[in-house]
């Protein structure tokens, strides 16, 4: 009786497989744009994951306050440089500083640099606008701009969070080193975008 | 297997699911909602990304007061809302309305990212303040529209409570340090957000 129990739920789940035909919620007949379109900006570029990542490994490094006061200042500043991207203001080299940004982020992670806290904020509050202008001049193009915002928002903390989280990893023994051997990673990954741009 | 005397044998319970997966016809999910109803007042903030924000944001900083605060922060913005949706109704004009919601909005994240929720009397002004914004925001321009007015501004001046509700319910379940943290962090979201909707607003680009 036990043993047919166990399986009772698989039973039912495959029994709900056979009757798809039932589901017809979301159906896919809205367009892709807005909230998704914004979620997924940040993801589709490799440096602005690794600087993101970056933030909150170092933040996790510092430990607290530098744990919270990192991710809550980066997305703050970056709407700042969204604000430009959007107002169409000029802001030069907006490559090389995200490009820079994933080198001295992962750099400070690597040679486990440790400075006060507002210096580490004013470092990453920098960086930020250049990811944020990076975003806000795409922004106004996509057909949700609000819900794109969203997005984009979410999902750069969502990043942060995944970078506290690799972070806490220097909880474990030897666990610095390995935290140090990612921001060594994300540096050379920076300067091989650097290289890359360089060549463009 | 032997029962106790008396007591029925009730169906396994994961045989319910499927039964009911037999009789999908008295099923009416995404049927025919009213629009401008009490539900339609409810589910405003879902279809309004800047109305949403605000409610999370009263939802959020009623986690971060204290006592009595706690409750009356959000019933005070619930009356807020309904005596601006009933101004909004009657065709009062507000100006300024949407970008007391907005300027409400940022200024709210980042009193929740930096734990500054004012408390008290203050707080209660704020939050009256803010409910009359965004309850007139809420109904001004579709006022014409709603098919039961007053059910529509009551719907939405209940919304504010269900969230607020429901985050203080989360955070008096879990009292922990991380949860503080976190509700730091989705403030500053907040104010993020808010800061891109003001400007696309000042772009043009946001009605």
């Amino acid at each position: 009786v036990r043993t047919r129990l166990r399986f009772a739920p698989l039973a039912l789940f495959a029994a709900c497989l056979l009757a798809p035909g039932l589901a017809h919620a979301h159906t896919g007949s809205g367009g892709i744009g807005g909230f998704p379109t914004g979620f997924l900006h940040p993801l589709s570029g490799i440096d602005h994951v690794l600087a993101m990542l970056a933030v909150g490994m170092w933040g996790a490094q510092l430990g607290a306050p530098a744990i919270w006061v990192l991710p809550v200042a980066f997305p703050l500043v970056m709407s700042l440089g969204g604000v430009a991207g959007i107002l169409g203001l000029p802001l030069p080299s907006v490559e090389w500083g995200i490009a820079l940004s994933v080198i001295v982020l992962g750099s400070a992670i690597a040679f486990d640099r440790r400075p006060p806290l507002a210096v580490a904020g004013v470092l990453v509050a920098f960086f930020a606008i250049f990811h944020g202008y990076a975003h806000g001049t795409e922004l106004p193009h996509q057909a949700g701009a609000v819900a794109y915002s969203a997005g984009f928002v979410m999902a750069t903390g969502m990043i942060h969070l995944m970078g506290i989280g690799i972070g806490l990893v220097t909880r474990l023994p030897q666990g610095l080193r390995l935290l140090r051997a990612g921001g060594s990673a994300i540096a050379v990954t920076g300067l091989y975008l650097a290289w890359r741009l360089l060549g463009s | 297997v032997r029962r106790a005397p008396g007591r029925r044998r009730s169906a396994p319970a994961p045989l319910l699911p499927l039964a009911l997966l037999l009789a999908p016809a008295p099923v009416w999910a995404h049927g025919t909602v009213p629009i401008g109803d009490f539900y339609g007042g409810i589910l405003e903030p879902v279809y309004h990304l800047e109305s949403l924000l605000l409610l999370l944001a009263v939802a959020l900083a009623a986690t971060q007061l204290r006592e009595l605060d706690r409750g009356r922060f959000p019933l005070a913005f619930a009356a807020g809302t309904l005596a601006g949706a009933l101004a909004g109704l009657g065709a009062v004009p507000l100006p300024g309305a949407a970008w007391a919601v907005r300027g409400g909005t940022l200024a709210l994240g980042l009193a929740v990212a930096a734990r500054r929720v004012p408390p008290g009397v203050a707080g209660l002004v704020v939050a009256i303040g803010l409910g009359a914004a965004q309850g007139h925001f809420g109904s001004f321009g579709d006022r014409a529209a709603l098919s039961r007015p007053t059910l529509y501004a009551l719907g939405l001046s209940l919304a504010p409570l269900l969230a607020s509700g429901s985050a203080l319910a989360l955070a008096d379940r879990f009292r922990a340090f991380w949860l503080e943290v976190a509700v730091r962090i989705v403030g500053s979201w907040i104010a993020t957000v808010a800061i891109l909707v003001a400007a696309l607003a000042l772009a043009g680009l946001q009605k």
